[in-house]
């Protein structure tokens, strides 16, 4: 038993003496103003390969677009850009600025975004974000279809004929520092588009050697990694001392720390080891009682939205009163009431309003809750099959499971049905989804890549009923949507793409249930704390180019 | 002895080899009922171009046609595997092409740390309680031992994790960095959450944690084997001469009741790996029951493999060890 | 003067491991209390009417997370759970699926195991062989790694229409990695048991394998198993209830303990005390009294230990 003792002792000893090293690791660069940020799992550090939300926040200040959107108005400013023009919204001149350099020293011409671009559209590098290109001119010999079937050794697996062209032929370098852009149809978007991960610069040196600029992102932004990134631990990264293409960030480094699903920031918030955290449902209601804390609080709309959408390839689901009953029977505030009050509030469009073009409030008084009218517009449909039961399927992602429950509880309250919930892993769901195998409705959401209604509009019900999701066809409305990209002024744009969503609330391929809000406490040694609505990341975020720490 | 040791080496070899197939053949059935994870390796809200869907699915070996047979083993892409692994190669996995050996060199150590933590905690909480528990025999000390350890087990081990992240952590931290500063040690070992800048430190209360598991089990076997052996003639022997009773306990007693303790700590092995999977979740520990726990949701069939089979592997040598550490201490114990 | 009589002796009560095991845990206070405790159990599973008449799947959301401030009267004795619906009502009726769980899975892996053990420890040779390799490969998998493997198989392919269904997937998962320490023992009892004298006299009598094997090693094989069934028991609600906080196991709307249970994690730390409370305190109480009955019984049946 002393020998246990000792050793315990011993150990206590040694663990003590090691956290004299160990604490020396949390300086960052050359200052101490270090924010502490949480992250979750990060897919990729290089533009193009990441597509989602965790990546993005790092690269979105390890880099610089050429437009970056204006944190009140959502309007794009130029960042990277100098002038971008176009005289008939299909063939577009960039400018870039001059003087910008990498943090290697690489200069960011023409030449810095066109190898980005070709390594994003070029289909065997197999990159989320290849479908932004689609646009372009020259996407389509970049990414060939199948070769005919009885070309294929194996009847099951398709077949492509090797790819050689590495250039999107619609992109060419005028000059040093000129692009031009040939489209293949206007789009009056392309300037706000051009915002996005996957329009960012590539350093040759990062695409000489990719594994190491994983580690080691080699950006143009203000934010720099002296250190290798980890995607366990997370990592930190120091200000640059030579940026020069914009407004220089006030703090010192950022500190990542990442905490993956089934774990949150909030507890390290508390002790104050993280700095800008979401909490939880509960959580939320006991951190607004603590007075100091409450005044903490930030809370912005988030553009994010969730839908319930049906499968319209399903002929229980064709009849438009049937949709609408449905949409009826939901008791939105119910439902947010369930799940957090705070961060869901009830939806009635299709476009958020802090989307440029959105708020239009489209559904109108389909997505009222009224169990009666419900109960009328399902006998007008037909009424619902005697027996069989709604089923609705989601993710198992967070709250999905909770917030479809109640969604579900809610119908069988009112239109006395019975439901049943079916959880499925992402990419399965993803994949039944688009392999249109679904029996009842299921969950779509929706976050703003750029600010634009159209991103709202065409990605998600666009493509003719083989592409989207729904199985929705509508001719007016992709005949709308063409027009509007074809518009003269943004201004004509944005009103004519509200008109598709217009046709789209009357035929209701999906229910709008939630519009989403932000909920950030952040620590008292922060100051100018500021949450941009298309930039900031779930769970903890804010611009690290105006944070100002206060010790 | 050396034929005995040779013949449970090659039962362990034929043990691995039939887990090794198991885990295969779950994760071919996991594809041909779930369907096609190659999706994992494209991430975001959209669906990937088919042509890249089938690229990837070529470089993982998931275009064999067995996969669309519920119930065919896949005997070719075991097979392939097989060969990968003698070769060294552990390959990589979907969500982020990451090599598997790498993450298990990132995983295990923590793991171990874990592990390291919970057995000491185990051993000697066991060890006194057991000890105790049997030198006060049928009084209340004794029942109130059992009670509250059957109690301990009662509780599932999550919800202490819980109530220690959610109840307990904060408050604590916060009280030691006030006295101690945010630096020390005392700073760092209550954290809610483990922090990889402080491995040691913020290891230290998640093992203790996970060692709770199986404390009633363990007490129990210790204080049954001493009850034994206090009842025994060469203790009472050495009470006659007149030995101190405390010397009694550790020297004769406790050091014969070592036994049960080793074969415990054998047997609880397998069990522990259960607990890191809460643990190291709801602490954020980078670990391998966190990561077998994702890889299986996410049909990561290298992750899953060879995550398990390792973990096989450890418990089998374990139990090696424990049965000849079993033959050094019990002399009347010979394997032929 | 009274007739010597030869001395009668008393009518001897028969004495067997079973009624002096019995006789010795009668009287214990706390095997009583543990008893009384899962009678109720059992009773709220099998007749939840008598402990509650409201519909546990009648949830409004607007009326979630009432607290209970007038107790055991009122609309809702509890108050309302996290979805709005009875909270009462929801603990009675989860206690079924929960308790059916653990019996089934108790039951089969028993079944299997004490077969297996018993085939095993006869026969002997490559019968032996093979049920110990089995043993091997089951044992070093842990058996939640175990349950997990085998429910990711099942995800989003159950229904909760009925009793059957909503438990069916963990209940397999939990049988398959459970029943190797039931064999573990039986092989054990059954090698001792098969070279005793009375064995080998019944063999050479001519008595068949089978009824050897049961009439003769079962009863002796199935004391250590029992002693450790009701201990089991309570692991088995252990594990459920850890299978439900990772999300695999009984699926929500249906409700088990470890459902309510994780639910009730999550709002405790909001000031909703009482939702993690109720379902923290059943399941203690019950896991407890299932332990204290098995430690009990255990030592009953024990001769070493009296």
């Amino acid at each position: 038993m002393t020998v246990a003792a000792v050793a315990a002792v011993g150990l206590a000893a040694s663990a003590a003496a090691c956290t004299g090293d160990e604490g020396d690791v949390g300086d960052g660069g050359g200052g101490d103003a270090i924010i502490n940020m949480q992250i979750g799992e990060v897919k990729s550090l290089i533009p193009g390969g990441s597509g989602e939300s965790e990546g993005y926040r790092i690269i979105k200040n390890i880099y610089d677009g050429l437009v970056y959107y204006d944190i009140d108005s959502g309007e794009p400013v130029n960042l990277a850009a100098e002038e971008i023009s176009s005289p008939d919204n299909q063939t577009w001149t960039i400018k870039i600025k001059d003087g910008l350099t990498f943090h290697n020293g690489e200069a960011v011409n023409a030449d810095a975004f066109i190898r980005s671009w070709d390594r994003i559209a070029y289909a065997p590098n197999v990159l989320p974000l290849n479908y932004f290109f689609g646009t372009f001119e020259g996407y389509a010999e970049m990414n060939p279809d199948p070769l005919p079937e009885a070309e294929w050794a194996d009847p099951e697996v398709p077949e492509y004929a090797p790819v050689d062209i590495t250039h999107l032929s619609g992109v060419t370098a005028v000059d040093d520092l000129t692009l031009e852009v040939k489209l293949s149809a206007p789009f009056i978007g392309f300037p706000t588009m051009l915002g996005y991960e996957a329009f960012l610069p590539l350093a040759q040196e990062c695409l000489d050697d990719l594994a190491a600029c994983e580690k080691k992102p080699i950006g143009n932004g203000p934010f720099m990694f002296e250190e290798e990134y980890d995607l366990e631990a997370g990592g930190s990264a120091v200000t640059w001392a030579d940026y020069n293409g914009g407004k220089k960030p006030s703090i010192d480094g950022v500190k990542w720390k990442v905490y993956l699903e089934g774990d949150d920031c909030w507890a390290d918030f508390q002790t104050g080891d993280i700095d800008i955290c979401s909490p939880a449902a509960a959580d939320y209601a006991s951190a607004m009682s603590d007075p100091d804390l409450a005044e903490r609080l930030i809370q912005e709309p988030d553009p994010s939205i969730l839908m319930l959408a049906f499968p319209l390839y399903d002929e229980k689901y064709q009849d438009v009163n049937l949709r609408r009953a449905i949409s009826m029977a939901i008791d939105r505030e119910g439902v947010a009431n369930v799940v957090g009050p705070e961060r869901f509030q009830p939806l009635d469009e299709w476009v958020p309003a802090s989307i440029l073009g959105g708020g239009t409030h489209s559904c109108g008084e389909y997505c009222v809750y009224d169990p009666d009218a419900a109960k009328d517009l399902l006998a007008d449909a037909g009424g619902w099959p005697e027996g069989e039961k709604l089923r609705i399927w989601v993710n198992d992602a967070s709250d999905n499971l909770d917030i479809f429950r109640a969604i579900g509880d809610s119908i069988s309250e009112s239109l006395d049905i019975e439901y049943e919930l079916v959880p499925m892993e992402w990419t399965e769901f993803l994949q039944a989804r688009i392999d249109h195998q679904l029996d009842g409705p299921f969950r779509s959401g929706w976050g703003p890549d750029y600010n634009l209604n159209e991103n709202y509009l065409e990605p998600i019900y666009g493509g003719g009923p083989t592409v989207n999701d729904q199985g929705w066809e509508n001719a007016d409305y992709d005949a709308k949507i063409l027009e509007a990209g074809a518009a003269a002024t943004l201004d004509e744009a944005v009103a004519l793409y509200a008109e598709a969503e217009a046709i789209l609330a009357a035929d209701m391929p999906s229910v709008p249930v939630f519009g989403q809000q932000y909920n950030y406490f952040y620590t008292d040694r922060l100051d100018n704390v500021l949450v941009h609505p298309i930039y900031a990341g779930p769970r903890g975020d804010c611009e690290l180019r105006d944070v100002v720490i206060t010790e | 002895m050396g034929r005995y040791v040779i013949r449970r080496l090659l039962q362990a070899l034929l043990t691995l080899g039939i887990v090794l197939f198991l885990l295969h053949y779950l994760m071919a059935l996991s594809v041909q009922i779930r369907g096609n994870p190659a999706m994992l390796f494209f991430g975001g809200d959209r669906a990937p171009d088919p042509a890249m869907l089938a690229q990837v699915e070529r470089l993982y070996g998931l275009d064999n046609k067995c996969y669309e047979r519920v119930g065919d083993p896949c005997l070719l892409p075991f097979v392939d595997r097989l060969q990968a692994f003698v070769q060294g190669d552990l390959g990589t996995t979907l969500n982020g092409n990451r090599d598997v050996a790498q993450l298990l060199a990132i995983y295990i150590p923590n793991t171990l740390r874990l592990f390291i933590f919970a057995t000491i905690t185990l051993v000697v909480v066991s060890m006194v309680l057991g000890t105790w528990a049997a030198r006060h025999r049928g009084k209340l000390i004794d029942h109130t031992v059992r009670g509250t350890t059957i109690l301990a087990d009662s509780v599932p081990v999550f919800l202490i994790l819980l109530t220690y992240v959610y109840i307990v952590a904060v408050p604590l931290t916060r009280w030691a960095r006030g006295i101690w500063g945010t630096e020390s040690f005392m700073g760092q070992v209550f954290r809610p959450n483990y922090n990889p800048d402080y491995p040691w430190t913020t290891i230290i209360i998640p093992g203790i944690i996970v060692g709770t598991v199986g404390l009633a089990t363990m007490t129990r076997l210790i204080r049954a084997s001493q009850l034994e052996n206090i009842g025994s003639d060469f203790v009472r022997t050495a009470k006659a001469k007149g030995l101190k009773p405390l010397r009694i306990t550790i020297v004769h007693v406790i050091r014969n009741s070592m036994i049960p303790i080793i074969t415990g700590v054998g047997f609880l092995f397998a069990f522990m790996l259960s607990g890191a999977v809460l643990t190291e979740g709801v602490m954020g520990i980078p670990g391998m029951g966190r990561m077998i726990f994702q890889a299986v949701q996410r049909q990561e069939g290298n992750l899953v493999i060879v995550g398990l089979s390792v973990s096989a592997m450890v418990v089998v040598f374990v139990s090696l060890v424990v049965d000849l550490l079993y033959a050094a201490l019990d002399p009347r114990i010979r394997y032929e | 003067m009274s007739e010597l009589t030869a001395p009668v002796a008393p009518a001897e009560r028969q004495a067997s491991l079973w009624s002096d095991a019995f006789r010795t845990m009668r009287r214990r206070p706390d095997v009583i209390i543990a008893t009384v405790v899962l009678l109720l159990v059992f009773a709220m599973a099998a007749f939840p009417g008598l402990f509650t008449d409201k519909d546990p799947t009648k949830c409004l959301g607007r009326e979630a997370k009432l607290r209970p401030d007038t107790w055991f009267t009122g609309n809702h004795p509890l108050g309302t759970d996290a979805f709005g619906c009875d909270f009462a009502a929801t603990l009675v009726h989860g206690t079924r699926p929960t308790i059916t769980l653990a019996l089934s899975v108790i039951v089969v892996s028993v079944l299997f195991g004490l077969i297996l053990g018993i085939y095993a420890g006869y026969y002997g040779g490559w019968v032996d062989s093979l049920i110990s390799r089995a043993l091997d490969v089951f044992i070093v998998i842990p058996m939640l790694m175990g349950a997990i493997l085998i429910l990711s198989l099942f995800r989003g392919r159950v229904s909760a229409d009925s009793l059957v269904e909503t438990i069916a997937a963990p209940a397999i998962a939990l049988s398959l990695f459970g029943w190797m320490e039931f064999c573990r023992y039986t092989r054990a009892a059954t090698l001792e048991t098969k070279n005793l004298d009375y064995v080998v006299a019944a063999k050479c009598l001519g008595a068949n394998d089978r009824r050897i094997m049961f009439k003769h090693i079962l009863p002796n094989a199935i004391v250590p198993v029992t002693a450790v069934v009701p201990t089991t028991i309570g692991g088995i609600i252990v594990t459920e209830a850890a299978l439900a906080v990772l999300g695999i196991g009984v699926q929500p709307p249906a409700t088990s303990w470890g459902v309510l249970l994780s639910k009730g994690t999550e709002w405790a730390g909001g000031g909703y005390v009482y939702l993690f409370a109720w379902p923290l305190g059943l399941l203690v109480l019950t896991v407890f009294a299932f332990a204290t009955f098995g430690d009990a019984l255990r030592d009953a049946l024990d001769p070493k230990l009296r």
